[in-house]
């Protein structure tokens, strides 16, 4: 087990070295901040010493091969800083992502947390009675979520619940009137509706399989109560792959709310990296927001193989 | 009812794929659907003379005799946009789902026919593009290129897609690589390469043939999506859409953006019925469990 998680973290490591630095690469041929203050002098004074242009390629770090500041880049994700933002470079970049993960986390995680609680029961639901309401309602629940891109459901409840009926407000803004909770019904119910359709699918794809099994008839003939045999015989078993997919949906908990936040103007991940990828770019920002990104998918994928092995003592590594 | 339309289908799918898809009510609805637009969205410029570039100088913005739909905020023409934007969504649909289907097809085929070291690099590689969600790298990509032109998206979003394809088929593989008549063909002295194609190949293609329309459907939204970011194709239908943004446009212009998001919605649902009524008549067994 220990063999096998060491193992697990050094290929980790060596796909965030591989991943981080070809990204590195790409964004280096962005054009700089330091690109633009030159040109930015050179329209006031109409040229610019060779000195000078040295020293704004220093404040910025440019003044580097490409190689050095990438690893200089390394070397501050264990300072605390995480490099510096180019827009104001007495900033640390773990300042300005610490200050745009609350919003991101507080929508996505409250959407994950409602779509496990909707799609887990109505899975259920639909497996215990394949063709009944509850079947219909997931059906319907997984097409929207497959079928309507994310920002047509989004426009579509803005439209109705904040143009219309106007009792939900159709921007996320601390000058709002209504409590933040209130805000962010909107935006959570879009991001959950994306989250619910798979799950959904999941739990009641496995639960048919698990019932079919022979085990659960076995269950059943020795008189098991009907609850008793869906909850511990039955859901047990199933949940394996539904694990697997509400992980598979993880990575969306911080970058994948990028739409939702642009429509309902929260000021979170998704527009801070919509922001500094915008010309010129803010490169220590990206890479700064990816970082996060990537160490959450890689940890959740190793957490994912941990949690396997619980629920099913046959998993061993 | 539900079980005897299901036995239905079984019978019908052993009568023959075309037999048991024509009796397929989804099938058929996405099909017809997505015939109409396809033809509405390619033979449109025959009949009518669209200009999604000219800038009309005139007042009244809406639908009108001249402008059947409109014009924008930009006092351009939004039935040309929305052909012209349908044609660029659709073919970088078509275009995507072929790039991932090139690129992840051998990658897949080599992986689970070889496995072992070949197998490991594949998976990894894939991991480390599944590993990102796909917008915050094609973010990033477009920014790299600066220019947006429909070719870049389809190579952008082609190469971020290509994991999926590649892993479907690896797994195929690996079950026919177990099966008795590729174990046959190794007997018969076939060589390797013969062994990957007529064997293992033909036998493992059918997932990801039945995969396609929602590769489709994936890839127009994906796209869209983008436009919509303002990363995208800016004639995507994506950008029309994204007008509705503004308060004013959304509830006293919806001539700007409803068709838009009407024919997209109306694309996808049309495509995901279509494979739907494919993957059901190809193998009811995998449908709806």
């Amino acid at each position: 087990m220990l063999k096998f998680i060491t193992k697990r973290i050094l290929v980790s490591a060596v796909l965030f070295l591989i991943l981080t630095f070809v990204l590195f690469l790409l964004l280096s041929f962005l054009p700089t901040y330091a690109d633009s203050d030159i040109a930015k002098y050179v329209m006031e004074y109409g040229m610019i010493s060779p000195e000078h242009k040295l020293e704004i390629y220093a404040k910025y770090g440019l003044d580097q091969p490409l190689g050095a500041r990438y690893f200089i880049w390394l070397g501050t994700l264990f300072d605390g800083t995480w490099s510096h933002t180019y827009q104001n470079t007495a900033t640390a970049v773990t300042e300005v992502i610490g200050a745009k993960l609350a919003p991101t986390l507080s929508l996505t995680v409250s959407a994950l947390v409602a779509a496990i609680l909707i799609a887990v029961p109505l899975g259920m639901f639909a497996a215990m009675r394949p063709g009944g309401i509850a079947d219909n309602i997931a059906s319907l629940l997984t097409f929207v979520g497959v079928s309507i891109p994310g920002f047509i459901v989004a426009i579509f409840l803005v439209f109705v619940f904040a143009a219309k009926l106007q009792f939900l407000p159709s921007m996320v803004s601390a000058a709002s009137k209504y409590p933040y909770a209130v805000q962010m019904i909107l935006p959570v119910t879009c991001v959950a509706l994306t989250m619910i359709g798979p799950v959904v699918k999941q739990v009641r794809g496995s639960m048919l399989d698990v019932m079919n099994a022979e085990y659960i008839k076995t269950a059943r003939s020795k008189g098991i109560s009907e609850t008793r045999v869906i909850f511990r015989h039955v859901f047990r078993n199933s949940a394996i792959p539904v694990v697997a997919q509400i992980g598979l949906t993880m990575p969306m908990l911080v970058g994948g709310s990028v739409v939702v936040e642009q429509i309902f103007t929260i000021n979170g991940l998704g527009r801070a990296l919509v922001n500094a990828v915008n010309a010129p770019a803010d490169v220590p920002v990206i890479m700064g927001i990816v970082t996060i990104q990537v160490i959450v998918v890689l940890a959740i994928n190793l957490a994912l193989d941990l949690v396997y092995s619980a629920l099913d003592p046959r998993v061993v590594y | 009812m539900k079980k005897k339309s299901r036995g239905a289908r079984l019978e019908n799918a052993k009568k023959g794929f075309l037999y048991s898809f024509v009796r397929s009510p989804k099938g058929m609805f996405g099909f017809c659907l997505f015939s109409l637009i396809v033809l509405a969205i390619f033979l449109a410029p025959l009949f009518f003379k669209l200009d999604a570039e000219q800038v009309y100088f005139i007042t009244n913005k809406a639908p009108s005799k001249e402008h059947i739909l409109g014009l924008d905020t930009a006092f351009q023409d939004c039935f040309s946009k929305l052909i012209v934007g349908g044609r660029v969504s659709l073919l970088v649909g078509l275009g995507t789902s072929l790039l991932t289907m090139l690129i992840g097809i051998p990658l897949g085929l080599a992986a689970g026919f070889y496995q072992g070291k070949v197998g490991a690099a594949v998976n990894r590689a894939a991991d480390l593009f599944l590993s990102f969600p796909m917008i915050v790298l094609l973010l990033l990509l477009v920014a790299v290129f600066q220019r947006v032109s429909a070719g870049l998206v389809v190579v952008a979003l082609g190469i971020l897609s290509w994991p999926g394809t590649a892993k479907i088929l690896y797994s195929t593989v690996i079950t026919v690589m177990n099966s008795e008549y590729v174990e046959a063909a190794r007997a018969m002295g076939k060589s390797n390469a013969r062994i990957m194609f007529t064997d293992v190949f033909l036998n493992s293609i059918t997932p990801i043939l039945v995969s396609l329309p929602f590769r489709i459907s994936m890839s127009v939204m994906m796209e869209t999506s983008l436009a919509f970011l303002g990363v995208g194709i800016a004639t995507s239908w994506g950008r029309q859409i994204y007008l509705a943004t503004q308060m004013n446009v959304m509830v006293n212009q919806m001539w700007m953006w409803l068709p838009a998001a009407v024919c997209l919605v109306a694309v996808i649902v049309s495509v995901n019925c279509l494979g739907e009524g494919i993957r059901d008549s190809y193998d009811p067994k995998i449908a709806r469990r």
